[in-house]
């Protein structure tokens, strides 16, 4: 046993190693979150009574709650419900996906919702059925609405993420305060990883702006 | 379908409301192949509800409207496929503004259509050529004038190959300047022998483009006749009241 305080670079290496399973653990439930969150949003954006109600339940339920609470929920209820345990990893990703779902539906519902009524009338006096009018008309014009502030929730969705630790899930501020617990410098550590939170978020929205650049370059504008 | 004896559209006794505002009583009219049949009336005589019903974009809440034989039934699955035959035009164009303008009319040919991507595009380039478009064919909507989108919305529907075209106050957002080359567009399709329902404020277009007048005031048909009948001998006070303040202003 290594009983030196110092931080070694296996300490380090043990931080990458968290850093990469936030990264993963967060793009996938970005991804996952993204098609959810898009049915959901679709759904809010219905003109169908009963659906539009479910999915304004569903959004409001989540967005009411803490997400510390809903992974604890997840954690300890979901084992209960399906009758065996399933691993931290899927825990933390079915507790952030239900989240993000949430939070991009009503983003989605408001691109969806911005597309001028004109361009939906056009679509339909050209013969389209509903379904075409939404994926080649109506979804390609809300997503220059929706990609801003998805990237800005996708960049709360990784600070957000190291709430997970809570759970005992490895990820990069769990495995950081492991770290801490051998080698008894907080504050360093919590510093550095810190600024790897900021590295990664800034980076990130560098990203964005990009794509933000190039939708609009598409429009002609 | 398409006998010469049956009107290629026939309008029975339609009815339309908003909540407890009556926008359409009682209207009926026929329209036969070939025919151009203008509209006007002043605003708030449910010119545009009516002809936003000829294409179930509005729904009639009695009354029943006859495409080519088929009956047109706007809460139906397959009133996408009466569409297919009924161009419209809009006032505001409504490109879309996502799409260049060659997309903008090949869009609806592929996907409902289902025309190969070239013979679209062999179409859409034809049909800008006789606008008078071709070099915008890679320009976006917001790129172009209004009455270069207008033009171009034009196009896109006639790409359907439409068996009849609806326009709706075509000019009514364009620059003065800009309303002469639409026109143009649309005389020449008269010409060609397209069957159009327009409705406009365009009196002397109306009077020199159409076959038929239909004047419309309070949700219902005043009078209805040929053109040089109706603008300068025009039966019913409502028309001629009508008719003085627009043409003596």
């Amino acid at each position: 046993m290594n009983t030196n305080t110092s931080i070694n670079m296996l300490d380090w290496l043990f931080i990458l190693e968290g850093l990469g399973i936030t990264l993963i653990l967060c793009l996938c439930s970005m991804v996952l979150g993204s098609i959810l969150g898009v049915i959901i949003g679709v759904m809010r954006a219905s003109n169908i009574k009963v659906v539009n109600y479910l999915s304004w339940i569903y959004v409001y339920i989540i967005r009411g709650t803490p997400l510390l609470m809903q992974l604890f929920l997840v954690y300890y209820g979901l084992p209960i419900l399906i009758g065996y345990s399933i691993s931290a990893f899927s825990t933390a990703l079915i507790g952030l996906t239900l989240y993000a779902a949430a939070y991009l539906a009503e983003i989605v519902k408001a691109g969806i919702q911005s597309v001028d009524v004109g361009q939906k009338e056009a679509a339909k006096a050209l013969g389209m059925t509903h379904l075409q009018e939404f994926i080649y008309i109506v979804f390609p014009q809300a997503l220059k609405v929706i990609i801003p502030p998805s990237a800005g929730f996708f960049i709360a969705l990784i600070k957000d993420s190291s709430l997970v630790s809570a759970i005992g899930f490895m990820e990069l501020t769990r495995s950081s305060k492991l770290v801490i617990a051998r080698t008894f410098q907080p504050f360093t550590i919590y510093l550095i990883v810190a600024l790897v939170y900021f590295i990664v978020c800034y980076g990130l929205s560098k990203l964005s702006r990009y794509v933000e650049g190039g939708l609009a370059a598409n429009y002609g504008k | 379908m398409g006998n010469n004896n049956v009107p290629l559209l026939q309008v029975k006794n339609i009815r339309k409301n908003f909540g407890s505002l009556q926008v359409l009583d009682d209207i009926s009219f026929d329209v036969n192949k070939g025919e151009v049949l203008t509209i006007i009336g002043p605003s708030g005589s449910g010119k545009t509800t009516m002809l936003r019903c000829i294409n179930g974009l509005e729904k009639i809440n009695g009354g029943e409207i006859i495409i080519d034989g088929e009956h047109l039934n706007p809460n139906s699955k397959d009133v996408h496929k009466i569409r297919e035959n009924v161009g419209f035009i809009f006032q505001r164009f409504n490109l879309f503004a996502h799409l260049t303008v060659l997309d903008n009319l090949t869009i609806a040919q592929k996907i409902v259509k289902k025309r190969k991507d070239k013979e679209a595009k062999e179409v859409a380039a034809d049909l800008l050529k006789k606008v008078g478009l071709s070099d915008k064919l890679n320009s976006y909507p917001s790129q172009l004038s209004g009455g270069q989108q207008q033009r171009v919305a034009i196009a896109r529907s006639l790409a359907m190959d439409p068996k009849l075209l609806l326009m709706d106050e075509i000019t009514s957002s364009l620059d003065p300047e800009l309303v002469n080359e639409v026109l143009e567009v649309v005389k020449e399709l008269a010409v060609g022998g397209m069957t159009m329902i327009l409705v406009t404020h365009e009196m002397g277009f109306a009077r020199n483009v159409a076959s038929r007048v239909i004047f419309m005031a309070d949700s219902k048909i005043v009078e209805q006749g040929k053109p040089d009948k109706l603008f300068s001998n025009p039966e019913h006070e409502r028309t001629k009241a009508f008719l003085n303040k627009i043409l003596n202003h």
